[in-house]
């Protein structure tokens, strides 16, 4: 018998340990977009403010209507179902320029003097260019040796804000494209599809998979190892340009009168000389009116401030154009 | 103990090591190596051929010395019964005139088995082909029990791929079958799987797979030890309609079995836990059991002992 | 009195399972309506398109690509299986039985999201040129227009995901088979050598079909993990749903699918991702049921039990005997390598018991080709397993260090140092909380189970019946059970938190101790408890003092084995502990996970250095999980002395 009390004794105490030593940290918690997740969590730990789980943005937002977490990252505006869901009202913060990349794996081509506008692209991704000889593909790409092999187009399995920002570019330079507007799954036409989670998954499909494209942000591109095989994309009839810090910053210059009320700014297919064309921003999503937001205004706070936005380019991301940053400091002592 | 040694073939082997563990006690040692049995049967008292002879033969498990010095000859057409008290190393003994005692872990034997008059343990022979020269009948009936009773007296022949048609195949089974005596009793459902039989029948058809292969010898390892009296006295009677044809050697404990089936007997026993099992006496049935030498003998046979 | 409350107690346990089971069944039937609703259950399972942006969600892409990657694996994982144990039992050098067949079990510590990372970053490279060959070579054929070889060739493809999948339940099938195998009484493989056979002979004759029906059910529970794995898949795949596509291209699995789009999904989505959770659940409980049936059956009385149902139906059709009744004439044999035959011994010649006549050639031969094959499926299973364990050791080993279970991980994914601390704090706190679920109430259901629910025809009826939920609970996939977890009790609550992970990793180890302790209780000696009993104890004090600590050690074996199930799951973790960046210890929060930190480190964001950190997590996660077999085994080994003695 004094067996019995001492075991449901143990067992008790146990219990107790696991309930009563709480976490001391009252951080608060978000999820979402991948995208930026390398910065987030980055930022998150450096401040101690927050912790952050990338899953995509589609996942982060429902986390965010069914309040699981604090605030949310994505870089698509909500759909109108999903603004219904969450009842109507949403802030957007912007947090940092990223660029979307193209890497192509072509045994026996450098990628780099691989030149692609967003109609190739659109007709790769739909499934109207299925080989890498297709004519588009040669008139813009003269002096590169093409093969006659169908391609293989690698993209991601799960929701995602890199697919929204990159169909969206496509819908954009397209006016027939089924893509207009974007979506965090699309219905890419490609007949030889492979759908990898995450954008490494995307990024390791192209470094193994000859005669595919795909694409993935600049950050995993270059974790990869596919810096190297990074397509040039430009306007239709150039100039190609490669992802980089300067001119993925050049797309984000534009006269802060013409930004949207809300801050859902698009940045991608940018008419500035040498600009990437394929750059977008990604937002913090706060409900307000959420008793969580205190917290959740002192990480944005701090992902705005010049000490964060200072760390970005060496990860692959570009600040903010200081007028938009403005402009999400404004909201976010007003709201 | 008939229990306990039923188990130790039916599961861990190394449960038999345990039969003849304890401590060493090498006390009788001299008296034996200088003595020796009372009455060997030698080679040359036999008249007529000996299929099987074993010369100066020990086994071992792991370091125990299970079986010391055994010299023992295997006359044709006759029964030899292998008789002692449990863990005198009989069965081992038996085990080793056709290479089985090696299977079980860690198990070895030395000296020599001959078999007409080569050794079974040279370094050419090979275990497979010297089993299949000795066939083997255990204490439990074990037919392959998923097996048809057809196909169990075919899996020897199978193995041994001798080559016959439809009619040979059928020929073989009528006539292992009726000479195991089982024939009447299973002629109706030669596809019906051999675990169906009776315990008894069970153990003809064991007989009757192993004359399947026509062996020269049939080691017969406690037989009748699971079976019924009835069962029993049936595959007494075959027993000595076999041995018209063939060498058998039996292992035993049933002491009016040795005298009812044998023309031959040998006595095994130990001096104590812990040492090997020895070959005491062997000589004609009737003059074990009626005349021993040796009082030890005298004592197991007369149940004094054992 | 106290008999009455020993009574309420294990009733309250087995109750409150129940009843814990029931509710997550109400919440999956809630959930599924408007697909079953939308598109009527036949209509869904046989839908051929799933498309989220227009609302149309068929399953049969997904049942396809599940069964597909399955078959392919089970193909691979069974000749190679057999292969192992029969290795491991009859032809390997004693010594080394032991240790090999150890070695192989390793293989099932090694977590899903390894063999993912590991198929993607080694096996896809390596065997993309034996991929193209096929595809260059057998590209034309085509089978009813199914041309399975036809290109290109994609990193992610069914045979990839086969070959891991087999790799995946190779150790399964193989531990079951060897246990099966063992069971070959020795009687029986003496009868065949005492024949004369060899040592394939005896194998082929009389160990295979002695076990067959238990090789059969032992594949089937591989089958049954098989289709429930997640992340791997999820990692080679390819995700593209599709029906009779090509096997060097890409395809989807309903647990995959499942994984990829619930974090996002709602509404029509979302139940019907939990409609395709139904439809593994059944698929999974189809062939466990079947696997159970076949093991039970084959492990109770030998293949006695099965020869003897047979036997009652080939004896009726048994063919008719011959009627002579003439003495028969000597078999006319016409041996290849004996004398003479007929009834009369021959002497034989000593060139029958040596020498190279002493066997025929094609005996040889056919013994060699078999022996080969073993060693083959030897190498197949060792090859993988070594191939991981020394990439997780030159990956993982130079992340180890102190801080590496002191620290957080780095700030910067591409900075390389750091610890993962959150996590293993994390991994303990869900084992503790998954124990503290299934620990008490799986060993009181079990109780339940032996003393109360037996007495009394409700009782008994209620009894079997648990036991029936309990068999139905072992066999549903973790993905199923992260799920219908997410559905309950995240949304319900409305927080991810350590404690729904907890739960989670209860539910999928509560069967497991039941199993375990029903067992174990099964085999104390009913003597004792009557000597108990017969000095006027009563039953609770029976149960107390004298089954439970005779049955403890196999009870305990049963709750550590459920821990190390529990603590390499992945996938049920996605959609409920979430996982912290930080070092929490509060069980209402987002909590880390080793698997979770794994998944992280290579599929949301993957730098060289978040993937040293991944092999390194891997590699302490693979210890914990070892350790835990290792206590288990020793005290199994303990408990199954103890039964000897008593």
């Amino acid at each position: 018998m004094n067996r019995t009390i001492r075991l449901a004794a143990a067992a008790a105490v146990g219990a107790g340990c696991l309930v009563g030593a709480a976490s001391a940290l009252g951080a608060s918690t978000g999820s979402g977009a991948t995208f930026p997740a390398i910065a987030y969590t980055k930022w998150c730990q450096d401040s101690g403010l927050c912790s952050y789980t990338g899953k995509g943005s589609g996942g982060g937002i429902k986390d965010l209507t069914k309040a699981t977490v604090d605030w949310a990252g994505s870089d698509a505006p909500l759909t109108s179902e999903e603004l219904a869901a969450i009842g109507g009202k949403i802030q957007y913060f912007p947090t940092l320029l990223g660029a979307v990349t193209i890497p192509v794996n072509i045994p026996g081509v450098n990628s780099r003097k691989m030149n692609l506008n967003g109609q190739v692209l659109e007709g790769i991704f739909d499934g109207s260019i299925t080989k890498w000889n297709d004519k588009k593909i040669r008139a813009i790409n003269t002096k590169l040796k093409l093969p006659a092999n169908p391609i293989t187009v690698c993209v991601r399995a799960d929701s995602s804000g890199t697919s929204f920002v990159f169909s969206r570019y496509l819908g954009k330079t397209n006016k027939t494209s089924p893509f207009k507007g974007g979506s965090k799954t699309p219905n890419w036409g490609a007949p030889t599809l492979v759908k990898q989670p995450g954008n490494p998954g995307v990024a390791n499909c192209v470094a193994s998979t000859p005669n595919s494209i795909g694409y993935v942000d600049l950050g995993d591109a270059r974790n990869a190892g596919l810096t190297s095989k990074i397509a040039s994309v430009g306007k239709k009839g150039g100039p190609y340009v490669q992802p980089t810090a300067a001119s993925i910053m050049k797309a984000g210059q534009v006269p802060t009168s013409t930004i949207k009320k809300d801050l859902t700014v698009d940045f991608s297919a940018s008419k500035v000389r040498g600009a990437y064309p394929i750059v977008a921003t990604t937002w913090v999503l706060l409900v307000p009116g959420r008793s969580t937001n205190g917290g959740a205004r002192q990480v944005v706070k701090y992902f705005l401030s010049p000490k964060a936005q200072g760390a970005l380019t060496k990860l692959g991301f570009a600040p903010l154009p200081s007028g938009l940053r403005t402009l999400a400091n404004k909201q976010l002592s007003v709201g | 103990m008939t229990t306990r040694e039923a188990r130790t073939t039916m599961e861990d082997p190394k449960v038999t090591t345990g039969d003849t563990q304890g401590g060493a006690a090498p006390l009788t040692q001299v008296a034996v190596t200088s003595g020796g049995p009372d009455r060997l049967l030698r080679a040359e008292e036999i008249a007529g051929p000996h299929p099987l002879q074993a010369r100066d033969l020990n086994a071992y498990f792991g370091s125990h010395h299970v079986v010391e010095g055994v010299n023992l000859v295997f006359p044709e057409n006759t029964v030899t019964a292998l008789i002692g008290p449990s863990g005198c190393g009989k069965s081992t003994f038996l085990r080793c005139l056709n290479r089985m005692h090696e299977l079980i872990p860690g198990a070895r034997a030395t000296g020599d088995v001959e078999l007409h008059g080569q050794d079974i343990y040279g370094k050419d022979a090979d275990p497979v082909a010297v089993r299949r020269a000795v066939g083997m009948v255990f204490q439990r009936p074990n037919p392959f029990p998923t097996k048809s009773i057809a196909d169990n007296i075919l899996a020897g022949p199978k193995f041994t791929r001798l080559k016959m048609g439809k009619g040979g195949r059928a020929d073989l089974i009528e006539h292992t079958l009726r000479g195991a005596g089982l024939w009447d009793e299973v002629k109706n459902r030669l596809d019906a799987p051999a675990g169906g039989l009776s315990g008894g029948q069970q153990q003809r058809l064991c007989i009757a797979r192993a004359l399947a292969v026509e062996p020269d010898v049939l080691l017969m390892d406690e037989p009748c030890s699971a079976l019924d009296p009835q069962s029993t006295l049936r595959i007494e009677d075959l027993i000595r309609e076999l041995s018209e044809r063939l060498a058998i050697v039996i292992v035993t404990h049933n002491m009016q079995q040795a005298a009812r089936v044998s023309e031959y007997t040998a006595f095994f026993t130990i001096e104590e836990e812990g040492q090997p099992g020895r070959l005491i006496e062997t000589g004609p049935t009737r003059e074990i059991f009626g005349n021993p030498q040796n009082p030890r003998t005298e004592a197991y046979v007369t149940g004094r002992f054992g | 009195m106290a008999d009455r409350a020993y009574a309420v107690i294990a009733g309250l346990a087995a109750f409150l399972a129940v009843l814990f089971v029931a509710y997550l069944l109400w919440v999956t039937v809630a959930n599924t309506g408007e697909t079953w609703s939308t598109f009527g259950i036949w209509g869904f399972v046989s839908g051929t398109t799933w498309n989220p942006s227009e609302a149309v969600y068929g399953a049969l892409p997904f049942i396809y690509g599940t069964l597909m990657t399955s078959v392919i694996a089970l193909l691979i994982a069974v000749p190679a299986s057999i292969g192992i144990a029969l290795a491991t039992v009859v032809f390997l050098p004693r010594r080394l039985r032991g240790p090999v067949g150890g070695f192989i079990n390793l293989l099932a510590a090694v977590p899903s999201v390894i063999f993912g990372l590991w198929g993607v970053t080694v096996l896809v490279p390596l065997l993309r040129p034996v991929l193209d060959w096929l595809s260059e070579t057998l590209g034309w054929v085509s089978i009813f227009g199914w041309q399975p070889f036809e290109g290109p060739v994609t990193a992610g493809s069914y045979l990839i995901s086969g070959l891991v999948l087999a790799i995946m339940v190779l150790p399964i099938i193989t531990a079951i088979t060897r246990e099966v195998l063992l069971t070959v009484p020795r009687d029986q493989s003496e009868a065949a050598f005492a024949l004369g056979a060899t040592r394939w002979e005896m194998v082929r004759h009389s160990m295979l079909p002695w076990a067959r029906s238990g090789i059969v059910g032992a594949s089937a529970l591989g089958l049954g993990r098989a289709v429930g794995e997640t992340i791997a898949i999820v990692m080679l795949l390819g995700n593209t749903p599709g029906i009779f596509t090509p096997l060097v291209g890409p395809g989807s699995t309903l647990a995959s699918v499942i994984a990829l789009q619930t974090g996002e999904a709602s509404g029509l989505q979302l139940s019907s991702l939990t409609a395709l959770a139904v439809v593994l659940f059944v698929i999974a409980f189809i062939i466990n049921a079947a696997a159970r049936l076949l093991v039970r059956r084959s492990e109770a009385g030998g293949s006695g039990g099965i020869v003897r149902r047979a036997g009652s139906w080939m004896v009726r059709r048994g063919r008719p005997a011959p009627t002579a009744d003439a003495p028969p004439e000597p078999p006319p044999i016409a041996p290849d390598d004996v004398g003479a035959g007929g009834p009369q011994p021959v002497p034989r010649t000593p060139s029958l018991i040596s020498g190279p006549g002493a066997i025929s050639r094609s005996r040889v031969v056919r013994s060699r080709v078999a022996e080969g094959f073993i060693w083959f499926s030897v190498l197949l299973g060792l090859v993988p397993l070594v191939a991981v364990l020394v990439e997780m050791l030159i990956q993982g080993l130079p992340a180890l260090s102190v801080a590496f279970f002191t620290e957080l991980p780095p700030t910067d994914p591409t900075s390389y140092g750091g610890g993962i601390v959150n996590a293993l704090v994390g991994t303990l706190i869900l084992m503790g909380i998954a124990f503290l679920v299934a620990a008490p109430l799986g060993v009181l259901t079990a109780l339940y189970m032996r003393d109360v629910g037996k007495s009394g025809s409700w009782n008994s009826r209620a009894g079997s019946a648990v036991g029936f939920i309990v068999d139905i609970l072992l066999g549903v996939p973790s993905i199923v059970v992260g799920l219908i977890v997410y559905l309950g009790i995240v949304i319900v609550q409305g927080h991810f938190s350590a404690l729904a992970g907890g739960i989670a990793l209860g539910v999928i180890m509560f069967p497991i101790v039941v199993r375990a302790a029903d067992e174990v209780l099964r085999l104390v000696p009913s003597g004792q408890q009557e000597a108990a009993l017969a000095l006027g104890a009563p039953k609770w004090r029976t149960t107390w003092s004298v089954v439970l600590p005779i049955a403890g050690p196999g009870i305990l074996t049963g709750i550590l084995l459920g821990l190390a199930r529990a603590s390499g799951e992945t996938a049920p973790l996605l959609f409920t502990s979430l996982g912290n960046q930080f070092l929490s210890t509060n069980i209402t929060e987002p909590i880390a996970a080793i698997p979770q930190l794994i998944y992280n480190n290579t599929i949301i964001t993957q730098t060289p250095a978040s993937l040293q950190l991944a092999w390194g997590a891997a590699l302490v996660l693979v210890a914990i999980i070892m350790f835990l077999n290792l206590g288990a085994a020793i005290l199994g080994r303990r408990s199954r002395r103890l039964e000897g003695r008593a």
